[in-house]
């Protein structure tokens, strides 16, 4: 048995070093289901006393590795503690190597919503080809970065930013190729496309 | 080389004799001679899942020894290839079997000659289960997915891990290891087994490690039996999940069985239900459960095929 202070995060939420902000997300969401009140999955096997100190180290583990800047301390502990290799946490260059996908922005800033100026952007009932731009460029993003993950061509992509909706395609089409530029900052796509398309023309 | 496979759950009516009875009858269709053992001392029915109403002999015979060896009590099914050593007519006593008897019925368990063994186990957490559970270093778990079926299959979990504790520490050190469990004293928790390996791994690291890797090698498996649509389809994997999490033991999820009112039919009709209503999910899922066993080798040299992962569960999003 390993007490519950020797596990680590990732083995808490069932996560390996390498685990996206994706799959933390959902590895909570999972977690925090199985450990609550109602869970058949965990019934009587624990007391109420440690099914609640499990809960408070499953939100302690989430919000540490939800975090970029957090997660990096902790990795270099349990790097140090030789728990973890080295190498093998998420953003290091083997891992994204071995993931083969591009390590994508909205996760390495302290998640974009901690950022005033992305708040704003986010709050905004309407949003412009500028405020994407905006958004874009606080996340220190080339347009070719998204181009190239979205493989949404850049000139359309330059259109989006500038409104240029004469030369955008059919609605139907538009409102995927916004939603691949906002999935590419970890964003939740769908209400921001939505403000995005009040402006545009039938 | 015989496989022996003990079936049990903690609580009754989860199953037992079902999945028992209709594995065995799969089995031996494929040709594979299978010994089913009714070892629910006390409330033994095996005999009559499988409709054999009538038997001229049983395990009593052996322990009263009217017969010499145990494979005399074996008596032949309808269906060729399967044999039954039947409980049914177990005296009172058998329910409180003495330690010596137990010993018997092992040593001749494991002088048998057959290619699968599948117990049947009684519900509740006796040594008598604990014991034929442990008769092998793998054993099947059976839950239905409500809460005192898992409570009390969580509850077999714990003692038959306790158990293996103390056949590893001998009984000495074992009692040792409980006073000293008492003396730190935490409220309920000093007879759970986490905290047992942590105390004894506290008082010696050594024996501590050891232990851990022997629980380790342990092969257990978990079925989900009475599975119906509304239950989460992930419940199986997350309580082995749990499990080895929690405990340190490894557990392999099966999968499910599914629910179906026919199973009353069937027994009813003391006919096995894989051969009256082959076609239907549960029978499916029978015969699925049965090609899990077929592949597990032990050895470990062929692993069988895995049951769904922890992180398919997680990609599958797993909010149901």
């Amino acid at each position: 048995m390993r007490p519950l202070a020797e596990l680590t995060y990732y083995e808490l939420l069932d996560l390996s070093p390498g685990a996206t902000p994706f799959e933390i997300r959902q590895a909570y969401k999972m977690a925090t289901g199985v450990y609550g009140e109602e869970s058949i999955v965990i019934y009587s096997f624990f007391s109420e006393e440690e099914r609640k100190e499990i809960l408070t180290r499953i939100d302690e583990a989430f919000a540490t590795l939800i975090n970029e800047k957090a997660r990096s301390a902790y990795d270099q502990l349990l790097i140090q503690k030789g728990i973890m290799k080295e190498g093998s946490q998420y953003g290091s260059p083997r891992e994204r190597l071995a993931v083969g996908g591009p390590n994508r922005p909205g996760a390495e800033k302290n998640g974009p919503a901690e950022n005033p100026v992305i708040r704003e952007i986010l709050c905004q009932e309407v949003l412009t080809g500028k405020d994407l731009k905006r958004l874009r460029s606080e996340l220190e993003v080339s347009l070719e970065q998204i181009a190239e993950w979205t493989k949404i061509r850049p000139g359309l992509l330059q259109c989006i930013e500038e409104d240029q909706f004469n030369q955008l395609p059919s609605r139907l089409h538009l409102r995927s190729f916004l939603k691949a530029y906002v999935q590419y900052f970890h964003l939740n796509p769908d209400p921001l496309v939505d403000r995005y398309m009040k402006r545009v023309p039938d | 080389m015989t496989h022996i496979w003990p079936i049990g759950g903690g609580k009754g009516g989860s199953g037992k004799s079902f999945l028992v009875g209709n594995l065995g009858v799969w089995l031996a269709k494929l040709g594979n001679k299978t010994l089913l053992l009714d070892a629910d001392f006390g409330g033994a029915n095996l005999h009559t899942m499988i409709g054999v109403p009538h038997q001229e002999k049983g395990l009593a015979d052996f322990l009263s020894k009217k017969v010499q060896t145990l494979d005399e009590t074996a008596i032949e099914t309808r269906i060729p290839n399967l044999f039954l050593i039947s409980g049914a007519d177990n005296n009172l006593e058998m329910a409180n079997m003495a330690y010596e008897q137990k010993m018997k019925i092992f040593r001749a368990i494991s002088k048998l000659s057959y290619d699968y063994i599948l117990l049947d186990l009684g519900a509740g957490t006796s040594f008598n289960t604990i014991d034929f559970f442990l008769i092998s270093d793998g054993g099947i778990f059976v839950t239905t997915p409500e809460p005192t079926s898992v409570e009390n299959v969580y509850r077999l979990i714990r003692s038959v891990y306790v158990r293996k504790i103390r056949q590893f520490l001998k009984a000495y050190h074992f009692r040792t290891l409980l006073e000293k469990a008492e003396e730190k004293g935490q409220g309920g928790d000093t007879h759970k087994p986490e905290y047992l390996i942590t105390l004894t791994k506290e008082l010696d690291p050594e024996k501590g490690k050891m232990v851990e890797e022997a629980l380790r090698a342990s092969q257990f498996k978990l079925v989900l039996n009475q599975f119906r649509k509304q239950d989460h389809p992930k419940m199986g994997v997350l309580i082995c999940r749990i499990v080895e999490k929690h405990l340190g033991l490894p557990m392999q999820f099966i999968g499910n069985i599914a629910h179906d009112d026919l199973v009353r039919d069937a027994v009813v009709q003391r006919v096995p239900f894989i051969e009256r209503y082959p076609h239907t999910q549960t029978a499916i899922d029978l015969k699925k459960f049965g090609q899990h066993i077929l592949y597990s080798r032990r050895n470990g040299e062929d692993p069988p095929p895995a049951a769904q992962s922890v992180e398919e569960v997680q990609a599958s999003g797993g909010e149901e």
